[in-house]
């Protein structure tokens, strides 16, 4: 660092001379600053980020997948519920036929 | 010599690139993202490139400010270590490579970076273009200023020195477009460096027939050219693909987050084919402006090519000005269909940290050597002119 | 320099002049165009008062392998499993055979798990695509009144086929710029999505457990009495509803495809015309009573045999010459009698007219509603009616259709039509659907309206007491458990063959009605029984059949015995 240092004694005398040219440089740092905010603000207000398309698409794929769980469930219980089930099932064998007698009271 | 202040629009300029490509990932990132994210589970950040992108340019600018601020007189006394450490981190991927390292990154049979675990990964053909930079400078100077310019005491040193990097970039890196790039450095430089015209163009004779022969030699190439030539293949689903881009944008491009060719079609959206989506995004308008900025920068090298302090430092800024245009025009050439694709950065607007700093670190030398240009040089430039860069700044 | 004028200028081409080109290539590129399957609406029977689904979708998936690139080894692995043994395809070991072959489908209707495991290998070459299949809980049960739904997706047969319009609703379509993997973005303003209309879930009048019911005593009885063929329907004559309607033998709406003769697609009840034989005689005697020209007490000199055009009509029961009432025409089925009624309806008690034939006519079909479709929401055949005067022999010809032969006519046709001759002579449209589903509620269509009146009250009284008489008639088995009102009409068809009647088969009819006495009936049964080359009797075969289905119906119905 001491080596540039000298050369900043060294060119002080350039600096003295122009006695702008320290707002120069920095108006150069600030105008490419300003190039890069500007810009930023620009994208930003322009992205319509595709995130929702890829959230959407997502969320669609679940809801689909638990659809189809569902009706996996529905079609289980309809066959668990269905009379060809019922009539094997043990309740079912220990039922008495029930009989027209029965309102003969 | 006395020192100036030095030319601002090179400062300018330069970050004005990487504030653009900055600002570019942060517009395409997310794309990039939720297509990764969604391509290969993933589960990134959807700012996560502009972050990295963000540390990259930050990095770059410190390089940048470290190679002005570091005196040229004493820097140069490391130009041979540069190029040797270059080439010997060639040599220790090469090794690592055939040792099948997980050190070495390789893509498609071809090992161009060594992994540093966290700290993403560099590529040593950086380092190599920085190095034969400076060192070919420094041993042109030296011999011209010793008259030997056209003797055997500087070709056969010079002619080492560019086969070695060329032969470890193009043979055990099989990377041609980093080759060509070097051999762009290596051809300006030479003709800069005040050989016999009949000289240079053997030496362009033997750099052609080398280029002819690395493709030749290898089928991997061979292919490629060849499908340029026929238009199949996926090279040229890549080059269809970033002229789709391109094309698509029309004057005024698509406008930011609307390409639909960052969302998975174009290969490397972020990194080699950075400048066709900007196409699609921004436009003609979009993309002559970058070329322009481009071209306004090379220019202002050029300038200290012609009016820098010594031989030396003109000739490192040719190096500098033919490393910068040679890679960019290969990257837009590229993608606009000119020339076979080759796989190399859009210099300081790719998304990735090694190529962008080392050439910031490159423009930084140039910028601190515009402080030392003469006043001679002039009368040659049309382009460049002290007293008006002050009223245009 | 130069090199930065080349690259703006090929900007400049590429952008400006050529841009139209790739914004072309990129529209092909990006822009997918899906249709969005509409899903087909499932189909409910009722339970009791609660509707029940007999016929629902599942998503399945067919693998389809590339065998080029497929593995042999792998696969055998992973795709010739136990699991998977049922799903593949005949033939689908000799995919390795061909390897030149990009596509082939290797197994079809391969359940969510299997599927789950087959992507789980990640084997390369073999792909899922998804499919959405029919199932069917009840497994056969009214699988010719259901229907199915063929590979293409169409409904086919049955209620499948007749409502397929609705049960299918109407695809939608996505048409979307859409990133590589095609998933849809919300880039650019062409962008269109309309939505599917997913079909109808349609409510059937059908009660599962009568369907079941009838289902199993057509088949106890069918195996008993050795015939083969075997319908039934069951309707509630107080608003049309079909509570069942049955055909055997039937078959697995989820493996259609593997029956041996398509005939087992029909449902004879509506899309089988045939010669019903006696019971149609309840219509011509309705139409007398009606008209005023006979009751039951009415009586007319019996004969074994008359001669109508020169061609002889017998009695089957040979009774002997005798005067009797139309009563025990009905009971004993005499043909006579039925031709007796008609001479009468004609106005000339010893012969038959036009006059008689156009009457006749007028109620069999105008009113009664034979020989013409009857609305119901199912595929149904007309059946055929001879004109009473264009053409030769109407004498005779209307002399058959007294005893419902000459003539073609559906087992609905003849249920709605008795359906209105005991429920007070009001006429219902036939409906198996009863409503559909919404948000899991059943929306019921609006209450059932009587289309047009057959006979008047008082005939349709008189009517229910004959056919209560003929049923209970001492003659066979006409016995019923007290306190129920239950009465019917049997019916012994000749059949057609090539041209004419046969003299070694017949087809056993028998169409009753029942309910509590003293209330309004709750059901008409119609049975139908035969076998190719034997003689099936109404009495013997067709009666016993209706009585258990009667005797079932008392008890699943729950219906009290009245007039104690």
């Amino acid at each position: 660092m001491r080596e540039s240092s000298s050369a900043w004694v060294r060119n002080r005398n350039t600096v003295r001379h122009t006695p702008k040219s320290l707002g120069q440089v920095s108006q150069t740092v600030i105008l490419a600053i300003l190039v890069l905010v500007v810009g930023l603000i620009y994208v930003t207000q322009g992205t319509k980020a595709t995130s929702y398309d890829y959230e959407l698409s997502k969320v669609e794929g679940e809801i689909s997948e638990l659809q189809a769980k569902k009706e996996d469930l529905a079609v289980e219980r309809a066959r668990l519920t269905s009379i060809a089930e019922a009539k094997s099932s043990e309740v079912a064998a220990n039922m008495e036929t029930a009989s027209v007698s029965g309102y003969a009271e | 010599m006395r020192r100036h202040r030095a030319d601002l629009l090179i400062g300018l300029l330069t970050l004005v690139l990487l504030f653009v490509g900055l600002i570019v990932i942060y517009a395409v990132g997310p794309t990039r993202v939720n297509f990764m994210n969604v391509t290969y589970g993933s589960e990134l950040n959807e700012n996560y490139f502009f972050l990295h992108q963000g540390i990259n340019v930050a990095l770059s600018i410190g390089a940048f400010i470290a190679a002005y601020k570091f005196p040229y007189e004493k820097m140069r006394k490391f130009s041979k270590g540069v190029l040797i450490l270059g080439w010997v981190l060639c040599t220790g991927l090469f090794i690592l490579a055939k040792a099948g390292s997980g050190l070495a990154k390789c893509e498609l049979g071809a090992c161009r970076w060594i992994n540093l675990g966290g700290f993403g990964s560099i590529q040593p053909a950086e380092i190599l273009k920085l190095g034969l930079v400076l060192s070919l400078a420094q041993l042109m100077a030296e011999r011209k200023a010793a008259g030997k310019i056209n003797s055997s005491d500087f070709w056969i040193p010079a002619g080492v020195m560019s086969l070695i990097s060329l032969g470890f970039v193009v043979v055990l890196q099989k990377d041609l477009g980093t080759g060509a790039v070097l051999g762009a450095i290596i051809i300006g430089m030479m003709f800069m460096s005040g050989v016999e015209l009949k000289r240079f163009l053997m030496v362009l004779g033997g750099v052609a027939v080398l280029a002819v022969l690395a493709v030749v030699t290898s089928p991997h190439r061979m292919e490629r050219v060849m499908t340029f030539m026929n238009g199949e293949g996926s090279d040229n689903y890549h080059i269809e693909n970033a002229l789709i881009a391109i094309g698509t944008g029309g004057l005024a491009g698509v406008g930011v987050g609307n390409s639909v060719q960052a969302t998975g079609y174009l290969p490397e959206s972020i990194n080699d084919s950075v400048f066709a989506i900007m196409g699609e995004t921004f436009g003609f308008i979009g993309l002559s402006a970058v070329v322009l900025v481009f071209g306004g920068l090379l220019v202002r090298i050029l300038a200290v090519g012609e009016r820098g302090k010594d031989d030396e430092q003109k000739l490192v800024a040719i190096g500098v000005f033919m490393w910068v245009g040679a890679q960019m025009a290969v990257n837009v050439m590229a993608m606009t269909g000119l020339i076979p694709l080759t796989g190399i950065t859009l210099p300081l607007l790719s998304y990735g940290g090694t190529s962008m700093m080392f050439i910031s670190l490159a423009l930084g030398i140039v910028f601190q050597l515009s402080c030392y240009t003469t006043r001679k040089g002039q009368v040659v430039s049309r382009y460049s002119n002290r007293h008006l860069e002050k009223k245009r700044i | 320099m130069v090199v930065t004028g080349v690259i703006l200028m090929r900007l400049f081409f590429v952008q400006i002049v050529q841009k139209g080109e790739w914004v072309a290539k990129a529209e092909a590129q990006h822009t997918v165009e899906n249709t969005i399957k509409a899903r087909r609406g499932e189909i409910y029977m009722m339970d009791g008062e609660e509707p029940v689904q007999v016929v629902m979708n599942e998503t399945a998936y067919n693998v389809i392998v590339d065998p080029m690139i497929l593995d042999e080894e792998e696969a055998k692995k992973v795709l010739f499993t136990e699991g998977l043994s049922g799903a593949l395809v005949e033939g689908a070991e000799e995919v390795f055979s061909d390897r030149t072959r990009r596509y082939f489908i290797l197994a079809k209707g391969v359940s969510r798990d299997e599927a789950e495991r087959i992507r789980e290998a990640g084997l390369a070459g073999v792909y899922l695509r998804e499919v959405v299949r029919r199932v069917y809980p009840e497994g056969e049960l009214g699988a010719r009144v259901l229907g199915f739904v063929n590979d293409d997706g169409e409904g086919q047969y049955g209620v499948e086929g007749a409502l397929d319009t609705e049960l299918s609703g109407k695809d939608g379509l996505l048409k979307t710029v859409a990133d590589v993997n095609q998933v849809a973005l919300s880039i650019g303003d062409e962008n269109v999505k309309i939505p599917a209309e997913d079909g109808k879930d349609v409510v059937l009048t059908i009660d599962r457990n009568i369907q079941d019911g009838v289902e199993r005593i057509l088949q106890e009885k069918m195996t008993e009495m050795g015939r083969d063929q075997a319908s039934a329907v069951v309707m509630d004559p107080r608003n049309g509803e079909i509570l069942a309607m049955a055909n055997l033998p039937g078959y697995d709406p989820a493996n259609y495809a593997q029956v041996e003769d398509a005939a087992v697609y029909i449902n004879r009840v509506t899309e089988d015309p045939y010669e019903p034989a006696s019971v149609c005689k309840a219509f011509t005697f309705a139409a007398g009573i009606d008209l005023g020209v006979m009751n039951a007490e009415s009586t007319y000199y019996n004969v074994d045999t008359i001669y109508i055009d020169g061609w002889p009509i017998s009695n089957a029961s040979q009774n002997g010459s005798a005067v009797r009432t139309m009563q025990y025409a009905l009971n004993w089925s005499l043909n006579v009698g039925s031709i007796q009624a008609l001479k009468w309806i004609g106005g000339n008690p010893d012969a038959i007219t036009e006059e008689g034939r156009k009457k006749l006519y007028d109620y069999y079909v105008n009113k009664f509603g034979l020989g013409r479709e009857t609305g119901i929401e199912l595929y149904e055949a007309e059946g055929l009616i001879g004109d009473p005067v264009e053409g030769d022999g109407r004498d005779s010809l209307y002399a058959n259709m007294t005893f419902g032969q000459n003539m073609l006519l559906t087992m609905l046709q003849v249920t709605a039509g008795y359906a209105s001759l005991i429920n007070g002579g009001e006429y219902y449209t036939p409906t198996v659907v009863k409503g559909e589903m919404k948000d899991g509620e059943l929306v019921e269509r609006g209450q059932a309206e009587p289309v047009r009146r057959t006979v008047s009250e008082e005939t349709s009284r008189q009517m229910r007491e004959m056919l209560w008489g003929t049923r209970s008639y001492p003659r066979l088995y006409g016995v019923d458990k007290a306190g129920y009102y239950i009465g019917g009409k049997t019916g012994t068809a000749q059949v057609i063959r090539d041209g004419k009647y046969v003299m070694d088969e017949t087809v056993a009819t028998y169409v009753g009605f029942g309910g509590a006495e003293g209330e309004e009936s709750r059901y008409v049964v119609m049975v139908r029984i035969w076998k190719d080359g034997t003689m099936s009797g109404g009495d013997t075969y067709a009666l016993p059949i209706f009585s258990a289905i009667s005797d079932f119906l008392i008890d699943y119905m729950e219906i009290k015995p009245g007039g104690v």
